[in-house]
């Protein structure tokens, strides 16, 4: 990256010396930079500790690569997410609230809807009402339960004081029996990370007093998307004399609504019970005058126009439907990347340098297929996480895992029983035994599993026998099914390959844990142009941006548009974000009129947010 | 602000099935041989130092199989500035330990490590992994796991530079440290360090030096004039031939470096002097190692916290050293823990630092005095006797505590005279108490330390209703009739010769004693008749009268009499017989 010198406002926070600082930055004023300079500054004026929390792995390891080999920092300064630092409390500590072992931890949104189906069918006054239900209202059920219990956890409520909390003994028997059913697997779900390491530190003073002691200086990044749980966490381990809070964010910037985020944790309750020093950064570094120009009549008045000294391309392109629009794009790269060269632009534009946003991931369809078509290379930006496989045979590969390395994972082990069409099967090796020759895939991957050591140290070797083991096989008549069970082996050894190099001392468990919290992706940039959805694509930016599907009820989401308050604010700081992701270019596109399944075509409008704009 | 290791926890090391031992700065280990103190010392450093002496020996046997894991869990916890264990490690200590190893109970911090030695079958090499444990578990839990049977925790390794582990084993010498590199002598010789003007400056005196030794030595002369003749011959520029009787070099220091030892004006090189000396100071190098690295620790503003196992610090020296000895060791910065045969070096110790290691029955135990259990003037009882014993004590395999002289002589003769072997070989103490009143202190220090003991005790009305309160406030496990015996009711030692029938022996020992006091034969015919008149009661008061003097000669009248032991003793020593044959019958 360029080497700017500080400016004085980013010196002084730089310099800052203790107490708590509150840093309003703006997007592309630099703070990612001030953040990491900071760090650098503190690890030497303390032997203590530094704490800095980001809101994803991702947003951590580039604070990590910047940083680069400072001595001891790996013991000194701890970058993650608040998942993460729970995580490694509880594996210290735990003891305290009675974990010995760090629980499992269930993240997959996909097991917290079995586990909420089985709590409502165990309390008997939602069971019947969800029963009648049709199969998409019972998961909108399923979702407002779970979104209840969430709520709950994240207003760090004890289970023993939910009774006094709420009137409803229903919703409270159905928060106990979720409960009851994670305990009895051993399991806790992220919501739970949180809520435990909060109450480890309120029951056990001396050691809260401990970490607040190691954590001398504390930073947040991203911090207007704090939520309840998380900031009183932080609270948790400050106190009046341990009052080194710096937090970064932008107000205009908190799309994470949906999980009890709010920028009012940062601007308000920060200001009130540390009184922070306040501090502006509005000077832009990033974008081009004409992004900024556009991204000013989404959002009006928050940054330093005058400031930006590279001109950059804003144009927005209406076409007939949505495979014009993917023509265009499609030719717009073409002539980009012909040119080879642009003043605006460091290097030489590359299909690295350029990425195509929509709001959702569906809007790529006919993109993809143009690109497919023109040997256009391009790869989907995937969330951090566990991998989600796609083959029904690594589906079955997980499930197993699972039970293997957590026996009383009843929930998954009924699941696995039943795809492998057994009903009697006590453990793995007697499921593995009764297997007949229709299911002898699934045979070698229990197989695969039961044999792999807990230390991980025939991991690699063992999936790559599983993989030689799926080529050779000519049973197997549908190709993209094949294509796919490869794909997905692959992905997960590259998956090992991230967490091995990272670790000396190695666990299966460790592995599916650090899988859990996002640590093992691959973070190598990928070839190609970069497709991906705005929640994906938050805290990057690419110096050639197409945002496509620019008309209304894609985005703004329909879901939105007819919920109206709140959700339109999200909406349109959806828009602001997605338009400085671009640090020069910037093309928005829109379809006149849109295919539906069922053959017809729709016409659409151009999206609200872009009606004061002349083109 | 300083830290300690509270406890150490060995299981599967030699003969070390299952053990824990609270230790304190300074600990003393006693016992007898083969009890277990250097496998202890090495536990020590499986936790904290090399662990590459391991071979398939070291691992427990029992059934003939060998243990299949040795596992060392111990407990570091923080120590205030008044020496007393505190709650909060201090900020130097939680800076260096972190939150990852400090665990809290909710109240006291501490450091729960444990270490594994492993055997790899495939890389056919010694594993160690070390853990963190989650918390520190009980000895034996209410579902009677013990404590290696708890979870390990997250694998994490404990090696600090602040905390370093120096074990220092029986064979030491100051020669052969002076000679290896490295030695802690020949470490701190290496890092010798002088400023470039010093450098010239000695350097400069050394040629001068050189220079005068030479010119003033008609041989060295001669011999430095003939070989110039090598210049001439071999046309070169160079600055000649030098003869060098001191070391030139400044560098060189560590080469010729030699230690001398004056006594008496007369001073004699380290070769000189016998293995006592030479072990002395190589421990006392330790020390001085331990010294320097302590001064660069606060130059440096670092934690500074040495652990340190000693084997046998007594070898090869004079009991007059070995009674300074303890307090050198005790002034070394640091934790020690000190290995010991001698009873010189466990009496200079503080009861409440003694560590005795007794086996019994399968397993070796570890006993320790409690010191909050004793008043002062009990200590000081104990103490007193401990040096009358010379610390032996703390070296028995079998107590029997005695209230009065006679029987303190007698029993040793009578004792050697029955094993065929002397009470020193035996590890049998024989110790008097000062009067029946004196017993509770000392069966509470043989309990604490685990040793067996008897109570060979008069049997006066109201010496034996004490001697039974005691025993019962003693609290002690075992049978009073099988630990306590009495004479007959009424009698005490003397009297209960004559009622059993040695009266003549008794007789014939005044006459031995009185007779060598007289001056003329005829006094000594007189003598000799009034004492061939003496009745029994007579008998009795003449010995009671001077009992030292009495108790060694009529034992051994009684063993030249060839009679049986007295009965009472018999019954005393037969019990000790089979409490011995049960424990050689372990090893």
């Amino acid at each position: 990256m360029t080497n700017i010198k500080l400016s004085v406002k980013q010196q002084e926070i730089v310099s800052f010396e203790s107490g708590a600082i509150l840093v309003k930055a703006s997007a592309g004023s630099g703070k990612t930079r001030v953040l990491t300079e900071r760090i650098k500054r503190l690890l030497n004026v303390t032997n203590r500790n530094i704490l800095a929390i980001t809101f994803t792995n991702k947003a951590g390891e580039e604070m990590k690569e910047r940083l680069g080999n400072i001595n001891d920092i790996k013991d000194r300064l701890f970058i993650g997410t608040f998942h993460g630092f729970c995580q490694q409390v509880l594996e210290n500590h735990g003891q305290l609230i009675g974990y010995t072992n760090i629980p499992h931890i269930f993240e997959d949104e996909s097991d917290r809807l079995k586990l909420i189906e089985q709590a409502i069918q165990q309390t008997p006054s939602y069971h019947k009402s969800y029963e009648n239900q049709d199969p998409k209202r019972k998961k909108e059920y399923c979702y407002r339960a779970l979104n209840f219990i969430s709520e709950v956890k994240r207003k760090l409520i004890p289970e023993d004081d939910l009774l006094n909390e709420s009137d409803d003994e229903d919703l409270v028997l159905l928060y106990t029996t979720y409960q009851d059913i994670l305990n009895s697997q051993n399991a806790i779900d992220f919501d739970d990370l949180i809520l435990l390491t909060y109450n480890l530190f309120i029951t056990n003073p001396k050691t809260a007093a401990l970490y607040r002691r190691t954590y001398e200086y504390i930073c947040v990044d991203e911090a207007q998307d704090l939520n309840y749980a998380q900031y009183q966490l932080i609270r948790s381990i400050t106190s009046s004399e341990h009052q080194n809070v710096m937090m970064v964010g932008d107000p205009n910037q908190s799309i994470f609504a949906f999980n009890g985020s709010s920028s009012e944790y940062m601007i308000k309750m920060f200001v009130e019970d540390f009184n922070p020093i306040i501090i502006e950064l509005k000077e832009n570094y990033r974008s081009s005058r004409s992004v900024l120009l556009a991204a000013e009549k989404i959002i009006p008045d928050f940054c330093d126009i005058v400031n930006a000294v590279i001109e950059g391309i804003f144009e927005i392109h209406k076409s007939d439907d949505e495979e014009s629009e993917s023509i265009w794009i499609s030719d717009k790269i073409n002539e980009l990347i012909s040119i080879g060269q642009h003043d605006d632009i460091e290097g030489d534009i590359t299909y690295e340098k350029i990425a195509v946003l929509g709001r959702n991931k569906y809007v790529f369809k006919s993109l993809t297929e143009i690109f497919e078509k023109r040997g256009v290379p391009y790869y989907y930006k995937i969330t951090p996480g566990t991998i989600k496989f796609e083959s029904q045979l690594m589906k079955i590969f997980d499930m197993t895992f699972r039970v293997k390395l957590n026996p009383q994972d009843t929930l998954h082990w009924y699941r696995l029983l039943e795809l492998c069409s057994n009903t009697t099967a006590k453990n793995l090796q007697e499921l593995t035994g009764c297997l007949n020759d229709k299911f002898y895939k699934e045979k070698e991957v229990l197989n695969t599993i039961i044999n792999l050591s807990e230390d991980g140290s025939n991991f690699k070797l063992s999936l790559n026998k599983l993989l030689s083991f799926i080529e050779d096989d000519n049973n197997i008549e549908d190709h993209n099914e094949k294509i796919m069970i490869l794909n997905d082996i692959k992905e997960l050894l590259e998956h090992w390959y991230e967490y091995a190099k990272r670790n000396d001392k190695k666990s299966l468990q460790q592995f599916k844990n650090s899988m859990a919290l996002g640590k093992t992706h691959p973070l190598a940039q990928k070839n190609g142009i970069t497709l991906s959805t705005i929640h994906t694509m938050k805290g990057q930016e690419y110096d050639i941006v197409f945002l496509m599907g620019m008309d209304d009820d894609t985005f703004p989401d329909y879901r939105a548009i007819r919920m109206g308050g709140a959700e339109m604010v999200q909406e349109k700081n959806n828009a602001y974000v997605a338009f400085t992701r671009s640090k020069r270019f910037l093309y928005v596109t829109w379809p006149a009129k849109r295919l539906m399944p069922w053959g017809d075509y729709k016409y659409r409008k151009i999206s609200r947010f872009l009606l004061n704009f002349n083109y | 602000m300083s830290i300690l290791i509270k406890t150490i926890r060995v299981a599967g090391l030699r003969g070390l099935k299952n053990i824990e031992v609270d230790l304190v700065t300074t600990t003393v280990l006693t016992g007898m041989n083969n009890t277990g103190k250097t496998s202890f010392l090495k536990a020590i450093q499986i936790a904290l130092g090399n662990r590459q002496f391991i071979t398939q020996d070291d691992f427990y046997i029992s059934d003939n199989k060998n243990s299949e894991e040795i596992l060392v869990d111990i407990k570091i916890v923080p120590v205030g500035l008044d020496g007393n264990i505190c709650n909060d490690f201090n900020t130097d200590w939680e800076i260096l330990f972190n939150v990852d190893k400090i665990k809290s109970d909710g109240e006291k911090s501490f450091i729960p490590i444990r270490t594994i030695i492993s055997y790899d079958k495939i890389k056919a090499t010694y594993k160690t992994r070390q853990y963190i444990l989650p918390e520190w578990p009980s000895f034996e839990n209410e579902k009677h796991e013990f404590w290696y049977q708890a979870l390990n925790g997250v694998e994490k390794n404990f090696f600090y530079e602040e905390v370093p582990f120096f074990y220092m084993d029986a064979q030491r010498d100051i020669l052969e440290d002076m000679k290896a590199k490295n030695s802690y002598l020949g470490k701190m010789i290496s890092k010798i360090d002088y400023s470039k003007d010093d450098i010239n400056q000695i350097e400069q005196q050394i040629k001068d030096l050189n220079d005068q030794a030479v010119s003033r030595s008609n041989i060295l002369s001669i011999i430095k004039d003939t070989l110039q003749e090598l210049d001439s011959a071999m046309d070169t520029s160079g600055g000649g031939v030098e003869i060098t009787p001191f070391t030139k070099k400044i560098r060189d220091l560590n080469k010729g470096l030699s230690i001398n030892y004056n006594e008496n004006n007369d001073s004699f090189s380290m070769e000189y002097h016998g293995m006592g000396t030479r072990s002395w100071s190589s421990l006392l190098t330790l020390k001085a190692f331990i010294n320097l690295l302590d001064s660069n620790s606060k130059t440096e503003q670092t934690p500074f916290f040495p652990i340190l196992a000693i084997e046998e610090p007594e070898s090869h020296l004079h009991p007059n050293a070995q009674k300074k000895l303890f307090g050198q060791i005790d002034g070394i910065k640091g934790q020690k823990i000190i290995s010991t045969h001698s009873p010189y070096i466990a009496a200079s110790a503080e009861l409440f630092q003694i560590r005795n290691f007794y086996k019994n029955d399968a397993s070796v135990s570890c006993g320790a005095i409690n010191s909050e259990e004793f008043s002062s003037e009990d200590i000081r009882k104990i103490k007193r006797q401990v040096i009358n014993t010379r610390g032996e004590l703390f070296f028995s395999r079998v107590i029997i505590f005695i209230e009065g002289e006679t029987e303190e002589q007698a029993l040793p003769i009578f004792s050697e005279s029955y094993f065929s072997k002397t009470p020193v070989e035996m590890g049998i103490d024989f110790a008097g108490v000062g009067g029946y009143g004196n017993y509770l202190p000392f069966m509470r220090v043989a309990e604490a330390l685990k040793i067996p003991w008897f109570i060979f005790s008069d049997a006066e009305e109201k010496t034996k209703k004490s001697v039974k309160e005691q025993f019962i406030e003693s609290r002690s496990t075992k049978q009073e009739a099988e630990v306590i015996i009495f004479q007959n009711d009424e009698n005490n030692f003397e009297k209960q010769l004559i009622f059993d029938g040695y009266a003549e022996e008794i007789r014939k020992s005044i006459l031995k004693i009185e007779i060598s006091n007289c001056q003329t034969p005829q006094h000594r015919d007189a003598k000799i008749r009034e004492i061939a008149a003496y009745d029994e009661d007579r008998l009795l008061q003449k010995i009671c009268d001077s009992k030292t003097q009495y108790g060694p000669v009529i034992a051994e009248e009684i063993i030249i009499s060839k009679k049986p032991l007295p009965p009472k003793v018999l019954d005393l020593f037969s019990k000790m017989k089979s409490l011995i044959e049960r424990r050689d019958a372990v090893d």
